[in-house]
């Protein structure tokens, strides 16, 4: 095989760090960040998703193809995430949403479409 | 049988030029599945952050009906886990038979540990009331974005636990066909491809753990 092993040192490191970082994403969730704290929580999720996909999962030393093929899925579901969430913090209510009270506090209301002046 | 066995496990199988080219193929199409399983899970992820945005509030205090010592147990649990798969996999290719049996039930063990910790989980919502349809009694402010969460909060670890369960009886597989011999240092691609899956199983968990237990802890 060609990909070379990974020594039970580094694997118990990665291991205390992601035992660490576990610690830190328990501890900053008690401290009132506002929005920060999803923000801090999924940073530190990345970094533990990419300790784990490097020296767990072998990536380290895995072919370019195999590198690829995971980007290629987490950009489509980025892609999935990001249309999804702009879609809805663009879409006007007067066109879409009947229940326009779910966007209250979201963003600022639209004021009514008025009515269109009588054709010739 | 043993013949078609035999010549996989010795050498590589004709379609190949060697083994190396075998087990470069075997470890595309893990990721290739992997990758699917992101797009699977993603999807969910995604129904997630959907109504988190709209809900943002109610789905902070909806968080709180979890325990936040069980789930912080599970993750270390589950991590812990990753580790005795590496080792697993780290003896089959130094070729250590025992330690590798070992250490697949070590890990299979911490597997149902996690398990058995989310079943008693379960078990509890069902009492305080809190299983979305008609057991939900929960009426406090926001009880249908409550309902909502808890919806999601199933459907979430339901999935991985039933991920979990299949990795559990795949590593029974691994530790019976190790005790046959079907490993040895050069060949133990199916020890690392379930290690793949294993380890993919706990990344998972990585973004459930804080975005189930830890959104309204402040």
């Amino acid at each position: 095989m060609s990909q070379r092993a990974i020594s039970i040192r580094t694997y118990l490191i990665i291991f205390a760090a992601l035992m660490a970082l576990t610690a830190v994403t328990v501890v900053s969730a008690h401290v009132d960040l506002g929005r920060g704290n999803v923000v801090l929580a999924l940073i530190v999720a990345f970094t533990k998703a990419v300790l784990v996909i490097t020296y767990f999962m072998h990536l380290r030393y895995g072919t370019l193809i195999s590198r690829g093929v995971l980007v290629a899925g987490v950009l489509a579901v980025a892609l999935l995430m990001f249309l999804t969430i702009d879609d809805l913090r663009t879409r006007d209510t007067r066109t879409y949403l009947p229940f326009v009270g779910a966007l209250d506090g979201v963003r600022p209301p639209i004021a009514p479409v008025p009515p269109h002046p009588p054709l010739e | 049988m043993h013949d078609a066995g035999a010549g996989v496990v010795h050498g590589h199988a004709h379609q190949f030029d060697d083994a190396e080219q075998q087990y470069e193929a075997s470890s595309l199409g893990m990721w290739l599945f992997l990758a699917q399983e992101v797009l699977f899970f993603g999807a969910v992820f995604a129904t997630y952050a959907y109504y988190s945005f709209l809900h943002t509030d109610a789905f902070e205090a909806a968080s709180n009906h979890l325990s936040l010592t069980l789930g912080t147990i599970n993750t270390v649990v589950l991590i812990a886990s990753s580790l005795t798969m590496v080792f697993a996999v780290h003896q089959a290719q130094h070729g250590g038979k025992r330690a590798q049996i070992g250490w697949l039930l070590a890990t299979m063990l911490l597997g149902t540990v996690f398990l058995g910790i989310k079943a008693y989980e379960y078990t509890h919502k069902f009492h305080e009331g809190l299983v979305p349809g008609a057991l939900f009694t929960y009426s406090g402010p926001d009880a249908p974005q409550h309902q909502l969460f808890m919806c999601l909060y199933f459907v979430m670890t339901g999935l991985h636990a039933l991920h979990m369960i299949i990795g559990i009886g795949i590593l029974a597989t691994l530790c019976v066909l190790a005790q046959r011999g079907w490993f040895r240092a050069g060949y133990y691609t199916p020890v690392e491809m379930t290690g793949l899956y294993w380890h993919f199983v706990d990344l998972v968990w990585i973004f459930l753990f804080p975005l189930l237990y830890l959104i309204g802890r402040h």
